[in-house]
C-alpha cells in the first residue's frame, strides 16, 4: 500500500533527476565550445572578476533565518490540528488560540526590536 | 475519542500561570521605551510576580493537586524546591539591577529571562513526565545561555556562552536518548509508569533500560555539574556576568537535584554496580571540586569550583537515597541557593569603581570604608555558611546529610565527606584572612563615594540573604520538618 | 518494502560519510541534506508521515539554510588538512568506537521491547499518524505543546539577542 501511495512521488523524483542529467547532459555534448582565458573566467556584468566566490555573509542572514526556523516549528505544530479540526472542535481551537498569543508575543517582541528591518 | 482537560486541571499550575503572564508583561514593558524608569518597572514587576507565586505555591500547599493526565502535580515536594527557585530569583534580581547600572551593558530582556528560567525549572520540578520535565530542562538551558552570553561586549561572556551551548546541547542529546530508549523499553514516558514496570521487570535484566538510565545519568550530571561532566562550570561560571552566575549555581543546580531524585529516586530498583559507579562519582565530584578550588587566584573561579564541591556533598545524599537523604537535599538545597547566591552577589558589587575577582582585590577589603566594612562581614558570613561552620545555614544541611548517610551504612563515603570539608577550610577562610587580616595593596583607592540607590538596593538584598542564612542555621527544625514532610509526597 | 529500506539506508550511510570526508564544507551541507531526505523516506517506511514531513520541511528545508548560512557568514574556505590525528583525538575515537560497540552489542545481545504501546503499526494506517499525533497532542499532552510555545518564545529572543547588531 506503500508503494502505491507514494508511487507519484516516485515518479516526481525519478523524472527530476532525468530531465537535469538530460539536459546538463545534452548542453555539455551538443553545445558550441570555444574555450580560452576569458571564457573560462565567471561573468561579472562584463567587468574583469575580483576576489573569491566565498564572500562573507551578513549576520543579517543568519538571524532572519534563525527566525524563519522558529516560526517554520511553531507551523509544524498546527499540522496535526488541521488533520483533526472537527473532533477537536472549540477546546483545540481555544488551546491553538493560546498556543498562537504567544506566538504573537514572540512576533511583537521581533517587530518591535527591529529585528525584520534591513538596516 | 478525544480525551480533553478541563479548567480544574489548571490548578497544579497556577504558579506557573502567573509567572508566565508577569515575564510577558515585563517582556512588553522593555519593548516600550528605553529610559531608566521602564527598566526600574521591569525589575520591580518581577521581583513583584515572583512574590504573587510565591503566595499561590503557599496557598497550593498541603492540596496535592494533579492534572493535565498527572502530567504535573503540586506535591508539597515541588512546591518547597520551586519556592527554593523563586527566592533565588527575587535576591538575584536584586543584585542584578545594580551590576547592570554599573557595567552599563544592554540588559533589556534581562528579567524577563530569568522569569522564563525560572519557568522552566517549575514544570522540571513538578512534572511526572518525562517529555514535560525535558521541556523545561530546555526553557531553563537556553534561558541560561543567553543570560550567560548577555555581556556582548565582552569576549570572556561570549566565550562562556558558546561553551555552554555546544556542552549542554550535547548533554541535552544524551538526555533525549536516553528518554526515548527508556520509552522503547517500558512504553511510557510518564514516571510512575516507568518504575513500575522496573520494578517488574528489573533494571539490568533488559540492556536497554540500563543503558537508558546511563545516558539519563549522563544528560543530568552535566546540568548539576557532577565530576566526569563537570568541564564546563569553572570556564562558564567565571565567564558569565556574576548576578547570572548566582543564579545558575543556586537555582538551575537545585533543579537538576528536584530533577535527578524525581527521576532516581522514586522507587526503581537499582542492583549493587550501580551503587559503586554512583559512589566513585560522588567521591571524585567532592575531591576534584576542592582540591582544583585550592588552586585558583580568582575568587569566581573558586566557588565555581567550590559549587562542584558542594555538588559531591549532596550525591552523597543521593547515593544514600533514603528519605532522611532526600530531605537533607532539599534543606541543602535551599541553604547553599541562599549562600550560593550571597557569595557570587558580593563578587558581583563593585567597590570604588572596580569589579572585585581575584583574592588581590579583596586584600584588605574590609579596611577600606563603611560599605566594604559591611560587604567584608557579610562575604564572611557567606564563607562560614559554605565551609558549614556551626549557627549556619550549610551546617545543619551538612549534618543532616552526613548524618542519613551514616545511617544508611555509608561510612566511608560519609569519612571521606568529612575530609573534603577540612579541604575547603583552607579556600573558604583564605578569602577572609585576606580581607580582614592583609593590609589593601594598593592604597590610591580612598575617598568616599556616595552609595547609589542601587547599591543600597542590591546590599539590603544580600543582607536579607544573611540572615536568612543564619536564620536557618540557629532556627533550622521547622523547615526541616517541612522538608521531611514533603519527601512523604514523592514516595510512589 | 525491505529493498527500499536498504537502498535508502545505503545511501543516508554513504552520504553522512561524505558530510565527513569533503573538504568544502559547503558539498558537506549538502551531503547532509542527502541524509536528511533519505532519513525522511525511512520514516515513511516506518509509518510516520508527520515525523517525515518535518524532517523534510524543518531538517532539510530550515535548519540547513541556517548551516549554509553559518558556513558563509564565517567564511570558512577548503581546509588543506583533512585528518591530522592528536591525542585528545584518539582519545575522542576511541571513546565514540567504544560507545557505538556499545550499543551495536545493545541491539545485538537479547534486546526486550516493552508491552506494545496501544499504537501499532495496523492502527497507525487505520488513522493515519498525523491524525493520531493530533489526538494525543491536543488531548493528553496539551500541556507539553502550549509549554513548548514558551520554549519557542524565549529562542526567538535568543535569535534577537545574538543576532542583532545592535541593541539599542
Amino acid at each position: 500500500m506503500l508503494a502505491t501511495e507514494y508511487f507519484p512521488i516516485l515518479i516526481l523524483i525519478v523524472l527530476g533527476l532525468v530531465f537535469a542529467t538530460v539536459f546538463t547532459l545534452a548542453g555539455i555534448l551538443l553545445g558550441p565550445k570555444s574555450r580560452g582565458k576569458d571564457k573560462e573566467m565567471p561573468f561579472e556584468s562584463g567587468f574583469a572578476s575580483k576576489g573569491l566566490v566565498g564572500q562573507r555573509y551578513d549576520v543579517k542572514f543568519y538571524m532572519t533565518a534563525l527566525i524563519f526556523l522558529i516560526f517554520d516549528v511553531e507551523i509544524v505544530f498546527l499540522y496535526p490540528w488541521a488533520v483533526k479540526f472537527r473532533e477537536l472542535g472549540w477546546f483545540g481551537f481555544i488551546e491553538v488560540c493560546f498556543f498562537i498569543l504567544l506566538l504573537l508575543v514572540s512576533l511583537t517582541y521581533v517587530w518591535k526590536k527591529g529585528a525584520l528591518e534591513w538596516e | 475519542m478525544i480525551t480533553f482537560a478541563t479548567v480544574s486541571d489548571l490548578m497544579p499550575i497556577i504558579p506557573e500561570l502567573i509567572l508566565t503572564f508577569v515575564a510577558i508583561l515585563v517582556l512588553i514593558v522593555d519593548l516600550v521605551g528605553t529610559q531608566t524608569k521602564y527598566r526600574i518597572t521591569a525589575a520591580v514587576l518581577s521581583i513583584f510576580g515572583l512574590c504573587i507565586a510565591i503566595v499561590a505555591e503557599i496557598q497550593l500547599f498541603g492540596e496535592n493537586y494533579t492534572g493535565f493526565f498527572n502530567t504535573v502535580v503540586a506535591d508539597e515536594y515541588s512546591i518547597l524546591f520551586e519556592i527554593i527557585y523563586m527566592i533565588t530569583g527575587i535576591i538575584t534580581i536584586m543584585i542584578s539591577w545594580h551590576y547592570i547600572a554599573e557595567n552599563k551593558m544592554n540588559f533589556r530582556e534581562y528579567y524577563a529571562l530569568i522569569l522564563f528560567a525560572i519557568i522552566g525549572m517549575m514544570f522540571m520540578t513538578s512534572s511526572t513526565d518525562l517529555l514535560l520535565i525535558f521541556i523545561g530542562l530546555e526553557i531553563m538551558s537556553i534561558s541560561s545561555y543567553i543570560l550567560v552570553g548577555m555581556m556582548r561586549q565582552s569576549v570572556k561572556s561570549n566565550e562562556a556562552a558558546l561553551k555552554y551551548l555546544m556542552l549542554g546541547a550535547f548533554s541535552t542529546g544524551f538526555l533525549l536518548y536516553g528518554i526515548s530508549l527508556l520509552y522503547g523499553a517500558t512504553a511510557s514516558t510518564k514516571l510512575p509508569e516507568i518504575v513500575s514496570h522496573l520494578q517488574e521487570h528489573g533494571v539490568f535484566n533488559n540492556p536497554l533500560t540500563g543503558f537508558g538510565l546511563a545516558l539519563l545519568v549522563i544528560g543530568v550530571g552535566f546540568k548539576v555539574a557532577i565530576v566526569p561532566f563537570h568541564m564546563w562550570t569553572p570556564d562558564v561560571y567565571s565567564g558569565a556576568p556574576t548576578p547570572v552566575t548566582a543564579f545558575m549555581s543556586a537555582a538551575a543546580k537545585a533543579a537538576g537535584f528536584a530533577m535527578l531524585i524525581r527521576i532516581f529516586l522514586t522507587g526503581i530498583p537499582y542492583a549493587e554496580r550501580w551503587d559503586n559507579l554512583m559512589w566513585l562519582i560522588t567521591v571524585l565530584t567532592m575531591t576534584v571540586g576542592n582540591v582544583m578550588a585550592l588552586k585558583q587566584i580568582s575568587i569566581k573561579r573558586m566557588l565555581a569550583y567550590s559549587s562542584i564541591a558542594h555538588a559531591g556533598y549532596v550525591m552523597v545524599a543521593v547515593v544514600a537515597g533514603s528519605e532522611a537523604a532526600i530531605s537533607g537535599i532539599i534543606f541543602y538545597s535551599l541553604a547553599y541557593a541562599l549562600m550560593g547566591v550571597g557569595a557570587f552577589g558580593v563578587l558581583s558589587i563593585q567597590s570604588k569603581g572596580r569589579t572585585l575577582e581575584t583574592y588581590d582585590d579583596f586584600t584588605g577589603y574590609a579596611s577600606q570604608g563603611p560599605k566594604e566594612q559591611v560587604m567584608a562581614f557579610l562575604m564572611s558570613i557567606f564563607m562560614l555558611s559554605l565551609l558549614g561552620l556551626p549557627l549556619t545555614a550549610g551546617f545543619v544541611g551538612k549534618f543532616q546529610i552526613f548524618y542519613a548517610a551514616l545511617d544508611a551504612g555509608w561510612v566511608w563515603l560519609t569519612v571521606i565527606a568529612a575530609m573534603n570539608s577540612v579541604i575547603s577550610l583552607f579556600y573558604y577562610l583564605r578569602v577572609i584572612v585576606c580581607m580582614y587580616m592583609k593590609d589593601p595593596l594598593d592604597s590610591a583607592v580612598d575617598g568616599n563615594e556616595q552609595p547609589t540607590f542601587s547599591s543600597v538596593f542590591a546590599i539590603s538584598g544580600l543582607l536579607g540573604t544573611a540572615i536568612a542564612v543564619l536564620y536557618l542555621g540557629v532556627f533550622p527544625n521547622r523547615f526541616v520538618e517541612l522538608a521531611q514532610l514533603s519527601v512523604k509526597t514523592i514516595s510512589f | 518494502m525491505l529493498f527500499t529500506f536498504y537502498l535508502f539506508a545505503v545511501i543516508a550511510v554513504a552520504s553522512s560519510l561524505g558530510v565527513l570526508i569533503c573538504r568544502n564544507p559547503i558539498y558537506s551541507a549538502m551531503s547532509l541534506v542527502c541524509t536528511f531526505f533519505c532519513l525522511g523516506v525511512i520514516y515513511i517506511l516506518l509509518n510516520e508521515e508527520f515525523v517525515a514531513v518535518i524532517q523534510i520541511l524543518v531538517y532539510a528545508g530550515a535548519i540547513l539554510v541556517l548551516f549554509l548560512f553559518v558556513i558563509m557568514l564565517l567564511n570558512i574556505t577548503p581546509d588543506g588538512e583533512l585528518f591530522r590525528l592528536n591525542i585528545p583525538k584518539v582519545i575522542g575515537i576511541g571513546i565514540t568506537i567504544g560507545f557505538l560497540a556499545q550499543i551495536i552489542g545493545l541491539f545485538l545481545s537479547g534486546l526486550q521491547y516493552g508491552p506494545k504501546d496501544i499504537y501499532t503499526v495496523e492502527k497507525l494506517t487505520e488513522e493515519g499518524s498525523i491524525a493520531v499525533i493530533g489526538r494525543l497532542l491536543y488531548g493528553e499532552y496539551v500541556l507539553p505543546f502550549e509549554v513548548v510555545s514558551l520554549l519557542l518564545l524565549v529562542a526567538v529572543i535568543g535569535a534577537v539577542i545574538i543576532g542583532k547588531r545592535r541593541l539599542d
